[in-house]
């Protein structure tokens, strides 16, 4: 099997994109930093953690609730939003209303949004990066 | 070791209950950074190289680009709304 960008890490390019992918999933920002763009990487991390933290403190943490759409689009921040969920539903019993939760949920499923269209880009760069290794 | 505990406790306890927003039009003003968050972000995967005034300056101007079409809209909004209701 080929090896390409994904070499420099003894992977496969598809087991490279898959790690881009999940890395960036898992915390954002980590996906460029895998592909050697870790200006873009700590941009990207410090404003969809910005974001997230801000929606948390508008409207608690249980603006996180698996019960509401909100949450597939919060998930894209990252799988420890998950344990979030879990402290907010089961551990804390916590619960928001009216403006605060609307904010919250707002700034984090917008965070996760973009937390999925950065993984998106760092995916397709790692792809570009690959062809271009292929190519030479 | 105390004071680290209850420190710790004071940052998680700003987590727990939620901020006081009323329904005034300063609640507004809440959007700005998210629009800025948009911006940077949109900004950091689109440009070629990253260079911190040219970065700047590119983000600025998407983030009024995205203010002026939001207060654009919300002005057409209000006049229909006012053309209708009256």
């Amino acid at each position: 099997m080929r090896e390409s960008s994904g070499g420099k890490i003894g992977l496969r390019s598809t087991a490279y994109l898959f790690l881009v992918g999940v890395a960036g999933w898992w915390i954002p920002g980590a996906g460029h930093w895998i592909i050697g763009q870790p200006k873009r990487a700590a941009i990207i991390f410090f404003s969809i953690a910005f974001a997230f933290v801000l929606g948390i403190w508008l409207g608690s943490i249980a603006v996180i609730d698996a019960r509401t759409p909100w949450y597939w689009a919060q998930m894209l921040n990252s799988p420890a939003v998950a344990y979030l969920a879990h402290l907010s539903g089961s551990v804390y019993h916590l619960d928001s209303f009216g403006k605060p939760r609307e904010i919250g949920e707002i700034y984090t499923g917008m965070a996760g949004m973009l937390n999925l269209l950065c993984v998106i880009n760092a995916v397709y760069v790692a792809h570009c990066n690959n062809i271009k290794e292929q190519n030479q | 070791m105390t004071s680290s505990l209850n420190l710790c406790q004071y940052l998680l306890a700003g987590f727990m209950s939620p901020v006081d927003i009323g329904t005034t039009a300063k609640a507004l003003l809440l959007a700005l950074p998210l629009i800025a968050v948009i911006a940077v972000i949109y900004k950091a995967i689109k440009v070629d190289k990253i260079e911190f005034v040219s970065f700047l300056w590119e983000t600025f101007l998407l983030f009024g680009s995205i203010l002026v079409f939001m207060i654009v809209t919300a002005i057409v909004i209000f006049i229909i709304i006012k053309a209708v209701i009256g």
